[in-house]
C-alpha cells in the first residue's frame, strides 16, 4: 500500500468517492439516533458483556470448545492464520465453488487468496463485497463494503460482467440483476464461508444480516467453515443477541437485522457439516496488554461519524479500517504497520466514543498508544510548537510575531492564498496576558470566587477571549482570580503522544474554587486524565448553566449568530445545549448551520501534521457557516476559532467568528453591533 | 396477549392478514397467487399442516420434496414458533433444517403465526423457548422482513438473496411445542 502522506493526499482529490461515502453514511447518521432512545440499556449491557468476556476469555474459549462439539460441530482453535488456513484447506474437497458472506478476519489471515491459489473459485455473496470483487477493490467500510462506488461504475462493471448490456442505473436493477446471476452460483457451490457475530460459551453461533446471502452460505452447501476471532465469545445466548441488536442499532439504525441465525447445531436432516475455527492470531495475548480495542463488535458506527473517515474512506486504516482498526493493529501487527495505517490521523474528536454500542474510548487508547512508540515521527513544525507552548517567553515572543502579521495584514492574505494549515497564522487579540496573581472582584450582589485557567496559547493569543471571560463571571457576580503559575494542560503533548514537559504546579489553583476554562479541548483533557484538578474544572458555559445564568439586563436583539460546537465540548464533555441556551438568553438569535456537527480539523496540532486534511476540513467547516446565512459566528475553543478563521478568510468571507466569552461579554456590555 | 400489537410487522415490510377462518384462508390465498405465481412448497409443520391440509398442488416438504424443490418454488409456506412484537420479527425454531431453507429460497414468505405466539421482545422469546426444554432448538431464524440491501449508493433495496415479499398470517391460537420440525 502507498505510503501513508500520498494516500492522504490522492484521497483528498477524490471528490467523488469522498461524496458517495457522505451519501452513503448520511442516512444512517440520521436513524441511529433516532432508534437509540428505545433501548438505554443496551450500550452499558454490551459493554459489560465484552468487559467480562475478555476478562476470563480462556475459560470461556474451553467451555464454547466443548459446548459447540457436544452440538456436533467440529471445532478448531487456530493459533495463526496460517493455521486456521491450513485446516480449511485440508477439509475442502478439490476445486470447489466456495460461497463465502462477509468476514473481516477471513480477509485479515489472507484466506480468500490461499483459496485461490490451492485452486477453488471464491464468490463473494455479499452484495457491497460481490461489488468490490468484480471490480478488483479492497472494501471500504466495515458494512457497506462498496461504500465510495458510484452508481454509474456499478452499472458499467455488471453490464460487462454479468453480459446485461441493457442495465440501467438504477439501484432496483442492479440489486436484480446480482440476484439473477448470484442465485445459481449459491445452489451449486458445494462449500460456504461465513463469519460469526458472536460464539457463546454454550455453543452458539450467532450472525446477523440483511441480504439473506449468510443464510445461504450457512444451509446450501455441503461444508459451511465458521470462521470467527477468538474474541468473538461471549458468555451467553443473551449476550450475544445484545451484540447483535447493538450491532444493527447503532451500526444502521435498525432495531434489529433483517435475518439472525442462532446455531446451535447442524440441520438435523438438512444443511451442512459445520466446523467452528477460531482464530487467535496475536489476540490473547493482545488482550492482556490492552483489551478494550477487542471489544469491537464491528458495527461501523465509529466509522459513519469520524470526520477523518469521511475524508480519507479507506485509506484512513488498512486492513482494518479507521481509528479502531489502527489500533488492533498497532496492537497485533506492530508500531509499524499502525504507523503506515495511519495511527497519527485519528483528530482526537472524541465523536466515535458516544457513537460505539460498545463505548471503546478511541482517541484515549490512541494517544496511550501513541505515547509508547519508541520514536516520535513528528514533523518539525510540530515540534517547534510543542517547544513554545511550554516557553512563556517564546509564547509571548510569538504574540508579538503574529499581532505584527495581522497588523501588516501578512496573516489575511496568507489565508487566502494559503492551501495548507502550515500557512495558518493565528491572530492573536490586542491584550497582553493575563496579569499573575491579579483578583477581578464580582459585581454585586457577590455568589463566590473562581479562579481563571489561563493555560498556555489562549493567554499568548487570546487573552482578550479570557478579559472577555472575566467580565462575564464578574457580571454573574463571581470574583476571578488568575493564578501565580500558568501552565499548559497537556493536551497538545498527549495528542502527538508525547510525554509534556516539566510537571504542572497544580498546587497554584489553591483552595477548593472551580477553575473555569474557555477552552474546551483544555477542559476535555483535563477532566478525562486524573489530575489533582480534574474535579474543580468546568467549562465557561456549563459553570454559567449550573449556578444559573444572570442574563444581560440589556440582551442583544436577535442578532442572527451561527454557532459551531466544539467537539471537545460535545462529544468529549456532553455539553451541547449550554452555549446555545447561554447564547440565546443573551439575546442572539441562533441560526441552523449545515452538518453543525463536522469537525473543524483543529484538534490539537493535527494542522500542522496533516495540513492538507485540517485545511479541507476548515474549508469545509467556514463554508458551512457561510451557508448558514448569520453575519456573526462564534465557537469555544482557542484552536477552533483559530483554525475557522484562517478558513473564512480563505474563502474571503466577511463573517466575524468570535469566542462565545467575547459574545457573551458584548451582551453586557450592550455594545455588540 | 394483552398490550402487544402486530403494528411493527408492517413497518418492516411484513404483510399482515389476519385470518380467522378457513374462508379468511381461502381469501388470502387466492390475492397471493395472484402476485406470486408459481410452485409451493410447504414445510410440514404443525401449524402449516392444520390450514393447508386440503390445498393441492403444494409441495409438503420434506414428504413430498426437499432442496430441489425448495429451489423451484416461488413461494414458501412455514409457521411461527413465535413472533417478537417490539421489532416485528418472526422467529422459526426448527431441528430439521429445512425450515431455514424454505424461509429463505423463495421469493415469497409466508409465515403462520398462532396469535398466542406473540411476545414483547426476543428476551422473552428466548425465556419461552428455554421453558420445560434441556436443548434449545438446533436452528433458530430470526426474520424481521423481506430481504434488503443498501450496498448501491446506500439507498435501501429489497429483495436480494432472500425473499422479497414477506406475509405474516395471523391464525387462531395452536397450543403446543415451538419448535416447528
Ligand atoms: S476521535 Fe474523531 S478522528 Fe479519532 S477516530 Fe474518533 S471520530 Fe475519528
Ligand atoms: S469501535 Fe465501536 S463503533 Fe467502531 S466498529 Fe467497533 S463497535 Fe462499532
Amino acid at each position: 500500500m502507498p505510503d501513508l502522506h500520498d494516500r492522504v493526499r490522492r484521497a483528498l482529490l477524490d471528490d467523488t468517492a469522498r461524496e458517495a461515502r457522505r451519501h452513503g453514511t448520511q442516512p444512517i447518521r440520521e436513524r441511529v439516533p433516532r432508534a437509540l432512545p428505545a433501548y438505554p440499556e443496551l450500550q452499558s449491557r454490551v459493554r459489560r458483556s465484552k468487559e467480562r468476556a475478555l476478562d476470563s476469555l480462556e475459560e470461556l474459549l474451553d467451555q464454547a470448545g466443548a459446548r459447540l462439539m457436544s452440538h456436533g460441530f467440529h471445532v478448531y482453535r487456530a493459533v495463526d492464520a496460517a493455521a486456521a488456513r491450513d485446516y480449511i484447506l485440508s477439509h475442502m474437497p478439490q476445486s470447489s465453488l466456495v460461497i463465502k458472506s462477509k468476514s473481516n478476519l477471513a480477509k485479515e489471515i489472507h484466506l480468500p487468496d490461499a483459496l485461490r491459489e490451492a485452486g477453488h473459485r471464491v464468490i463473494e455473496t455479499d452484495l457491497g463485497d460481490h461489488i468490490n470483487q468484480l471490480m478488483g477493490r479492497q472494501s471500504g467500510h466495515v458494512l457497506m463494503p462498496a461504500i465510495g462506488v458510484t452508481i454509474e461504475e456499478i452499472q458499467k462493471t455488471f453490464q460487462e460482467q454479468f453480459h446485461e448490456p441493457d442495465l440501467k442505473p438504477r439501484p432496483e436493477d442492479l440489486v436484480a440483476s446480482a440476484r439473477r446471476h448470484l442465485r445459481p452460483l449459491l445452489e451449486e457451490a458445494g462449500v460456504g464461508i461465513s463469519g460469526a457475530n458472536a460464539v457463546t460459551a454454550t455453543g452458539e453461533i450467532v450472525l446477523m444480516e440483511n441480504e439473506g446471502n449468510i443464510r445461504a452460505v450457512t444451509s446450501l452447501p455441503d461444508v459451511h467453515f465458521v470462521v470467527a476471532a477468538v474474541t468473538k465469545v461471549v458468555e451467553s445466548l443473551e449476550d450475544a443477541l445484545s451484540v447483535v441488536q447493538a450491532a444493527s442499532l447503532y451500526g444502521i439504525g435498525q432495531d434489529f437485522g433483517n435475518y439472525c441465525t442462532v446455531l446451535s447445531g447442524p440441520g438435523r436432516d438438512i444443511g451442512p457439516d459445520v466446523h467452528v475455527v477460531l482464530v487467535d492470531d496475536g489476540r490473547v495475548k493482545a488482550i492482556l496488554d490492552e483489551p478494550e480495542p477487542f471489544y469491537c463488535i464491528n458495527c461501523g458506527s465509529c466509522l459513519n461519524v469520524c470526520p477523518v473517515y469521511a475524508e480519507l474512506g479507506e485509506a484512513y486504516g488498512g486492513e482494518r479500517l479507521g481509528g479502531i482498526g489502527v489500533m488492533q493493529t498497532f496492537l497485533l501487527n506492530g508500531e509499524e504497520r499502525a504507523l503506515h495505517d495511519g495511527l497519527d490521523l485519528c483528530l482526537g474528536c472524541q465523536r466515535c466514543v458516544p457513537a460505539c454500542p460498545v463505548k471503546i474510548d478511541t482517541p484515549a487508547i490512541t494517544n496511550r498508544l501513541k505515547a509508547r512508540r519508541r520514536t516520535i515521527p513528528t514533523g518539525p513544525l510540530r515540534q517547534r510548537f510543542l517547544r513554545l507552548v511550554h516557553s512563556p517567553v517564546d509564547l509571548k515572543r510569538s504574540r508579538w510575531a503574529l499581532s505584527a502579521a495581522a497588523t501588516l495584514g501578512i496573516a489575511a492574505r496568507w489565508h487566502r492564498r494559503g492551501r495548507k494549515a502550515e500557512d495558518f497564522i493565528p491572530v492573536p487579540t490586542s491584550h497582553q496576558p493575563l496579569p499573575a496573581g491579579r483578583v477581578y472582584p464580582g459585581a454585586e450582589p457577590i455568589r463566590g470566587s473562581v479562579w481563571i485557567f489561563p493555560g498556555c496559547v489562549m493567554d499568548a493569543w487570546y487573552s482578550g477571549v479570557h478579559q472577555d471571560t472575566i467580565r462575564v463571571l464578574n457580571a454573574n457576580g463571581y470574583t476571578v482570580r488568575v493564578p501565580q503559575q500558568k501552565f499548559c494542560c497537556g493536551a497538545l503533548d498527549a495528542h502527538a503522544g508525547a510525554t509534556p514537559l516539566g510537571s504542572p504546579s497544580w498546587d497554584t489553583f489553591s483552595g477548593n474554587d472551580p477553575i473555569i476554562l474557555n477552552s474546551a479541548g483544555c477542559g476535555a483533557y483535563l477532566t478525562q486524565h486524573p489530575n489533582p484538578l480534574s474535579d474543580r474544572v468546568e467549562d465557561l458555559t456549563a459553570f454559567l448553566t449550573r449556578v444559573g445564568f444572570r442574563a444581560p439586563p440589556k440582551p442583544v436583539s436577535g442578532t442572527p449568530l451561527a454557532y459551531h460546537n466544539p467537539c471537545h465540548l460535545a462529544y468529549a464533555q456532553q455539553i451541547a445545549e449550554e452555549p446555545r441556551q447561554l447564547l440565546a438568553m443573551a439575546g442572539y438569535h441562533l441560526v441552523d448551520v449545515p452538518a453543525g456537527e463536522a469537525c473543524c480539523g483543529s484538534a490539537g496540532t493535527y494542522n500542522l501534521e496533516f495540513p492538507e486534511l485540517a485545511w479541507n476540513l476548515a474549508r469545509r467547516k467556514a463554508a458551512d457557516l457561510g451557508a448558514s446565512g448569520a453575519a456573526l459566528a462564534c465557537t469555544a475553543n482557542p484552536g477552533c476559532l483559530m483554525q475557522i478563521r484562517a478558513g473564512l478568510e480563505s474563502l474571503g468571507s466577511n463573517i466575524r467568528l468570535e469566542h462565545i466569552a467575547t459574545l457573551l461579554a458584548h451582551a453586557y456590555a450592550g455594545d455588540v453591533s | 396477549m394483552t398490550g402487544l400489537g402486530w403494528e411493527s410487522f408492517a413497518k418492516k415490510g411484513i404483510t399482515v392478514r389476519h385470518i380467522d377462518s378457513p374462508v379468511d384462508f381461502l381469501k388470502a390465498w387466492n390475492v397471493l397467487l395472484e402476485t406470486h405465481f408459481g410452485p409451493v412448497a410447504v414445510l410440514n409443520d404443525p401449524i402449516s399442516a392444520t390450514w393447508l391440509d386440503l390445498y393441492e398442488n403444494i409441495c409438503w416438504i420434506p414428504d413430498d420434496g426437499g432442496r430441489a424443490e425448495i429451489l423451484r418454488a416461488q413461494v414458501g409456506f412455514t409457521g411461527a414458533s413465535l413472533a417478537l412484537a417490539d421489532t416485528g420479527t418472526l422467529v422459526l425454531a426448527e431441528d430439521s433444517g429445512f425450515a431455514r431453507l424454505v424461509s429463505n429460497m423463495v421469493s415469497c414468505h409466508v409465515a403462520l403465526v398462532p396469535e398466542n405466539r406473540l411476545v414483547a421482545n426476543w428476551q422473552t422469546a428466548l425465556q419461552r423457548l428455554d421453558q420445560g426444554r434441556s436443548h434449545r432448538p438446533r436452528i433458530l431464524s430470526f426474520i424481521s422482513g423481506p430481504s434488503q440491501t443498501a450496498d448501491i449508493q446506500g439507498q435501501l433495496v429489497r429483495g436480494m438473496h432472500g425473499p422479497t415479499a414477506v406475509e405474516a398470517w395471523i391464525v387462531p391460537a395452536v397450543e403446543g411445542p415451538l419448535t416447528l420440525t
